[in-house]
């Protein structure tokens, strides 16, 4: 909830979806880590793909925290040498520094399609699911931070033209 | 190929573009300048950077000291150190050190630590006559314990790059960290001396029994995530979820502070911060990865054999370095790339990975504290509302200190390494 009343409905709700499955495969990481805890050493019956499942929940969780991250200005930078420069410049810098980061995140989308492809027949060693499933955090993530940033240009796009307008 | 990668990172750097997208665009830009290498190998190459069973300590780490934190610990904590050292001269400098050291041991994060912290000793300590750039000196510093003392992120991801024992990094870390607190106290004392701070007699403090037994559950903790660690019960990653699954019991049924709703809300909020962290690797792994390819490491090898061959002298380039890059970067991103390449150094130095690991985590955390860029000076100076500038007289010193004592565990590996091998056994 913190930080994120101020987006449009369509970034919200991206941001929503992504809050709840965290805390969901959250949940299931401990969860499935404790329990290959007790079975190991207190059963002494260790679960074969505990390891596995706990691997790919984390997976899922760094890809969809990302964009959260974004969002929350939690991804750090240098922020030294645009302090230097002049506010109007350092608006023009920022809106660079989003369309860029959307850009990225528009690439690696692509980039992951020939993956997920090959990947859709690939079964998980243990779990016997296909590695797609798990290669999906990557897009899904993306999407997030895509959404973000295109969002985070737009705004500024808009702050700036209103700027112009209202100094003529 | 390197002038793309660097050339680029280096453009975004200076936009304030984070540095884990001036990493992966970095390595999108040069991988689309050569045609043979396929786009989508950055992909494959970020999910293997994350996915490591190994890795998965760090949420592990997070969330349990966030459970912890949100069970009010931290006045515990704070009450318990000042009921031990609150009446030396400098009183709540000393109070700061301490707590920090004991929340070192239940976190491993130093941001965690700053702010947790920092919002609490900073404000008490304007209150009480300390200047402002003291309080941020004290406070920026002593956070910088926090990955020094396990358990610590920032070995367990080194650990992983570098294929080395957590459990002996984490051991490692034990005595330079009870270093880095004697010698931030040492300063402290002289400068409240020079200051003319005082502290409150012994009688206005806690007694020490009451907030001992205060603060035991959450002192507990660390005993438990160690005591596993190091007896060899556990792997750290195990050892980190016994901790939340402690953390959550203590909340729930002790301290009956946590609900349904603050879990949630907490478990995204560890999420981003994991994130933050991992999203780093998946990108910069690819940027290692072309650096690699690149002949970066035969470069760094070559001109560093090229000024000697004495392995303390290596090392102490090395940190050097590390420090000078520090005061611009932050952490983590030091230890991914750089780790990789100046391993192959050390190995063929005949130089102790574990060693070299402890030095180049205190060497990149004090990065994190130096300004103009670091991050722990950056939290204690947003809390004390003054700028870098204006805390740098009393950061300086504190500096020095840490700077002190890496240079003397550098000399004396034998200050990482006793501790590692007794329980190895050696």
């Amino acid at each position: 909830m913190k930080l994120e009343n101020d987006v449009t409905p369509v970034t919200r709700a991206g941001l929503w979806f992504a809050r709840k499955a965290i805390i969901l495969v959250s949940l299931v990481m401990i969860t499935i880590t404790l329990a290959q805890v007790f079975f190991r050493y207190v059963l002494q019956l260790p679960i074969p793909w505990s390891e596995e499942l706990a691997r790919y929940c984390f997976i899922w969780i760094v890809f969809l925290g990302a964009g959260i991250g974004l969002q929350r200005r939690f991804h750090l930078g240098v922020d030294i040498f645009v302090n230097l420069a002049r506010e109007s410049i350092r608006k023009h810098i920022e809106m660079f520094v989003y369309f860029a980061i959307a850009l990225f995140s528009g690439v690696i989308i692509y980039a992951s399609i020939p993956v997920l492809e090959l990947n859709t027949f690939q079964t998980s060693p243990a779990l016997q699911i296909p590695m797609s499933w798990v290669y999906l955090a990557i897009p899904v993530g993306m999407a997030i931070l895509w959404l973000v940033s295109v969002e985070r240009l737009i705004r500024s796009l808009v702050e700036t033209y209103k700027r112009r307008v209202g100094n003529q | 190929m390197l002038w793309i990668l660097f050339g680029t990172f280096f453009f975004l750097l200076v936009l304030n573009m984070p540095i884990a997208f001036a990493l992966g665009i970095a390595a999108v830009v040069t991988m689309l300048a050569d045609p043979t290498m396929p786009i989508s190998s950055i992909v494959t190459r970020a999910f293997v950077g994350v996915d490591s069973f190994t890795l998965l300590a760090i949420p592990f780490f997070i969330i349990a000291g966030e459970l912890m934190n949100a069970c009010g610990i931290t006045e515990r904590i704070v009450n318990f150190s000042k009921s031990l050292v609150g009446h030396i001269r400098g009183g709540l400098a000393h109070v700061t050190i301490v707590s920090n050291m004991f929340f070192s041991g239940i976190s491993g994060s130093a941001t965690a630590d700053a702010s947790a912290l920092g919002s609490m000793m900073i404000p008490a300590m304007r209150k009480n006559g300390f200047d402002a750039d003291y309080a941020v000196g004290v406070n920026a510093s002593a956070s910088a314990m926090g990955p020094i003392i396990p358990p610590s992120i920032l070995m367990v991801i080194y650990g992983s790059i570098a294929n080395v024992s957590i459990a002996q990094l984490f051991m490692g870390g034990f005595v330079p960290g009870l270093l880095v607190a004697l010698g931030l106290m040492c300063m402290a004392y002289y400068l409240a001396f020079r200051r003319n701070y005082l502290a409150p007699p012994r009688a206005e403090l806690p007694p020490v029994w009451a907030s001992l037994k205060d603060a035991l559950w959450a002192l507990a903790m660390p005993v438990i995530i160690l005591g596993g660690i190091f007896s060899g019960i556990f792997t750290a990653t195990e050892a980190g979820v016994v901790a939340v699954a402690y953390a959550g019991f203590v909340g729930a049924f002790v301290y009956k502070t946590l609900t349904f709703e603050k879990v949630g809300e907490l478990l995204v909020d560890a999420s981003v911060t994991t994130a933050a962290a991992m999203f780093l690797i998946a990108t910069a792994t690819s940027f290692a990865w072309l650096l690699a390819w690149g002949g970066f490491g035969t470069a760094v090898l070559e001109v560093l054999s090229g000024i000697s061959n004495d392995p303390t002298t290596v090392v102490l380039l090395i940190v050097c370095f590390i420090l000078l890059l520090g005061l611009f970067i932050e952490g983590i991103p030091i230890l991914i790339i750089f780790t990789p390449i100046l391993l192959p150094v050390i190995k063929s130095l005949g130089i102790d990975p574990v060693y070299f690991g402890v030095v180049l985590v205190m060497s990149v955390v004090i990065g994190s504290v130096t300004p103009p860029v670091g991050i722990l000076t950056y939290i204690c100076c947003a809390i004390a509302q003054i700028s870098i500038s204006q805390a740098l007289r009393g950061l300086v010193p504190f500096c020095l200190v840490l700077v002190a004592v890496l240079v003397l565990v550098v000399l004396f590996p034998d200050l990482i390494l006793a501790v590692p091998n007794y329980f190895a056994g050696k």
